[in-house]
């Protein structure tokens, strides 16, 4: 089991106003998983996954990453959680736009500690923009890609420190449906070679390319179905 | 780190024009520290130069208060001379007391190598250098130590023979002459450097000018009795010189014989009383001065501070980036360090371009790094605050 989390819950406060987000959520996620997290907006999914992402923290509950628990770690520990354990790929791809392509997919080996690693991995930058099939943009700026092509760099940087599981937020939903259909696939694909992958959305076509579902309403689960193709 | 740094520099670069405003604002703010810094210093220095004059005896100072018309028939009179030698002995070889003059003169001399002197005036090519004649008594008063070669000897004082007038260099001048050396002014007259001053030396004219006179590019020339013949020779020294005694009546003696010998009609007044006005003038200036100065550094400073936040602010959602991808505080810290400083290593350049001293330059110093850390500080706290996951939420460009 690769993350559990144990009723947990999420409070904002802003101005003296308390708003529950997440009302008691408990969860497991295997490795190997395909995850859509679906709900209407303002369900909570954001919520639920940046907590998962450690970049954000609980209100209360536990949350176990491999069976240690979160709630223990420091803020370095956490940083390298976000650098080689999780990768991220958001609805506005959280790209640095003045940056190249390479730049960008190569952002986060500039945290990484082991310089053989981070050296194997900037040699396998080119491979990687090579099987996004956007290695004819390597030296560009990424302000100049298309939608659908800045969604790849983000999933190339998600990719770059070879991490267990991606998170992805809306990963489509800035994109035209047959874009949709091409990130998907590559979702996918990442699936089968074994990563773990945890979708919001709540675009219907993506829900259904995964093949467990689990539906949020105000904070709470209301429904967690696995199917059995 | 020296990822951080190309990041930080090419920030910079990215932002060339914010760059710019916020280099000027961050010099103009320096600068600013620097004269608040110099002001200080400097009536701190005028303290401890009054401290000076007032802890061994009492002085006076002349006041003429003769006539013009009065000095017009004075000057026209040829006997008078003698007279005057005789106010002069009374006042300058009086066993009761001692005299001496802090009024300076200027002579122009002319030599290229003068004109990079700092503090030296250059005139149509010339070099004019203030110089005081006086006694040695000046130099005891002042606490005036030379630093190279001798002082005056009685022999200075009154030496008839020698061509060239004996005369103690200001440490600057040393640039250009050594003792030994004689060089000759625009009328001919020859002077020969006995010794150099120690540097940052100083006087006040506590009566005339209430500045402090830095000695390290003037003069100092013994008055020399055998070289006093005309009314105008005295008439140059007697006026403005200052007694030190702790008897106000010899003050008294001095006004009656120079009553009595039909000259000057001169007053009296005591340093000590002297001084306190000088220094409320004084603090009273500096304080204007100050309440002047932190007017505008404050506009500036908070304008300064605004400009880093929103410098700060326009890179938060760039920050949040790298905190998603695995950075931590410390790289983020080291990230803004390396934009800002810059900045501030260039905008401590303007302190060339003041008249500065080492204190005020260390305050200054001082003063950017605190300005510094504030702005770094605060909007990594402000990161922090706002919460990773906010940041990513509320794109901020
Ligand atoms: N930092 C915050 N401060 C206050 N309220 C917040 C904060 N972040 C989220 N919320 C609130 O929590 C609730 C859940 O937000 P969340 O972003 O998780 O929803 P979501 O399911 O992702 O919605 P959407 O589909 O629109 O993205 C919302 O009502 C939102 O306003
Ligand atoms: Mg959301």
């Amino acid at each position: 089991m690769i993350i559990k989390l144990k009723d947990v819950t999420k409070k904002f406060t802003t101005n003296d106003l308390s708003f529950q987000a997440l009302a008691g959520i408990t969860l497991s996620v295997n490795e190997g998983e395909f995850i859509a997290i679906t709900g209407t907006s303002g369900s909570g999914k954001t919520t639920l996954l940046n907590i998962i992402g450690c970049l954000d923290g609980q209100t209360s509950g536990e949350y176990l990453i491999m069976g240690e628990s979160v709630g223990k770690f420091d803020e370095a520990r956490k940083a390298s959680l976000r650098n080689e354990v999780f990768g991220f790929v958001l609805q506005d791809f959280a790209l640095v736009e003045h940056y190249t392509v390479r730049q960008n997919v190569t952002l986060p080996l500039m945290y990484v500690k082991d310089k053989k690693k981070k050296k194997g991995r900037e040699n396998g930058a080119k491979d990687l923009l090579a099987k996004l099939g956007i290695e004819h943009k390597e030296k560009e700026r990424t302000a100049l890609l298309s939608g659908g092509q800045k969604q790849r760099v983000a999933i190339g940087r998600a990719l770059i420190n070879e991490p267990k599981l991606i998170l992805a937020d809306e990963p489509t939903g800035a994109l035209d449906q047959k874009t949709s259909k091409d990130i998907m696939e590559v979702l996918k694909k990442l699936n089968e070679e074994g990563k773990t992958v945890i979708v919001v959305t709540h675009d219907p076509f993506v829900a259904n390319c995964c093949k467990r579902v689990i539906q949020l309403e105000d904070g709470k689960i209301v429904s967690d179905t696995t199917r059995t193709a | 780190m020296g990822n951080q740094f190309l990041l930080a520099l090419k920030d910079l670069w990215r932002q060339k024009g914010q760059t710019f405003i916020l280099l000027v604002q961050i010099m103009l703010v320096i600068g600013l520290i620097q004269f608040a810094a110099l002001s200080f210093i400097d009536l701190h220095k005028m303290k401890e130069e009054v401290k000076k004059l007032t802890s061994d005896k009492e002085i006076y100072g002349l006041m003429d208060l003769t006539s013009e018309k009065d000095i017009d028939t004075l000057m026209n009179d040829d006997k008078k001379a003698p007279v005057m030698r005789s106010l002069y002995e009374f006042i300058f070889h009086n066993k009761n007391f001692s005299a001496f003059r802090m009024s300076s003169n200027s002579l122009s001399v002319k030599d290229p190598a003068l004109l990079k002197v700092k503090g030296v005036t250059p005139i149509r090519g010339q070099s004019e250098i203030e110089y005081v004649m006086t006694t040695e008594k000046f130099l005891d008063y002042f606490r005036i130590d030379i630093a190279k070669g001798r002082r005056f000897v009685a022999e200075d004082y009154v030496n008839k023979k020698t061509k060239s007038t004996p005369v103690l260099i200001g440490s600057r001048l040393a640039q250009v002459w050594d003792v030994g050396d004689i060089f000759t002014d625009a009328y001919g007259d020859q002077y020969k450097v006995i010794g150099i001053l120690k540097e940052g030396a100083t006087y006040i004219d506590i009566m005339a000018s209430r500045e402090i006179q830095q000695l390290d590019s003037m003069m100092i020339s013994p008055v020399n009795d055998s070289k006093l013949q005309y009314f105008s020779d005295y008439d140059d020294i007697i006026p403005g010189s200052y007694i030190v005694s702790n008897d106000e009546a010899v003050m008294k003696q001095i006004v009656d014989y120079a009553a009595k010998l039909k000259t000057y009609a001169f007053a009296y007044k005591s340093m000590s009383q002297q001084v306190k006005h000088v220094i409320a003038d004084k603090q009273e200036w500096i304080q204007i001065q100050l309440f002047l100065l932190s007017l505008v550094m404050s506009f500036t400073l908070i304008s300064l501070i605004v400009s880093l936040l929103q410098f700060v602010a326009k890179n938060r959602y760039e920050f949040g980036i790298h905190y998603l991808t695995g950075a931590t505080d410390k790289y983020i810290i080291m990230r803004i360090t390396f934009q800002l400083l810059p900045l501030f290593i260039i905008g401590n350049l303007v302190n060339f371009f003041i008249d500065v001293t080492v204190m005020s330059v260390c305050v200054t110093f001082l003063a950017s790094i605190v300005l510094g850390m504030l702005a770094v500080i605060i909007p990594v706290m402000k990161i922090r605050r706002m919460g990773l996951s906010s940041i990513l939420r509320w794109k901020i460009k």
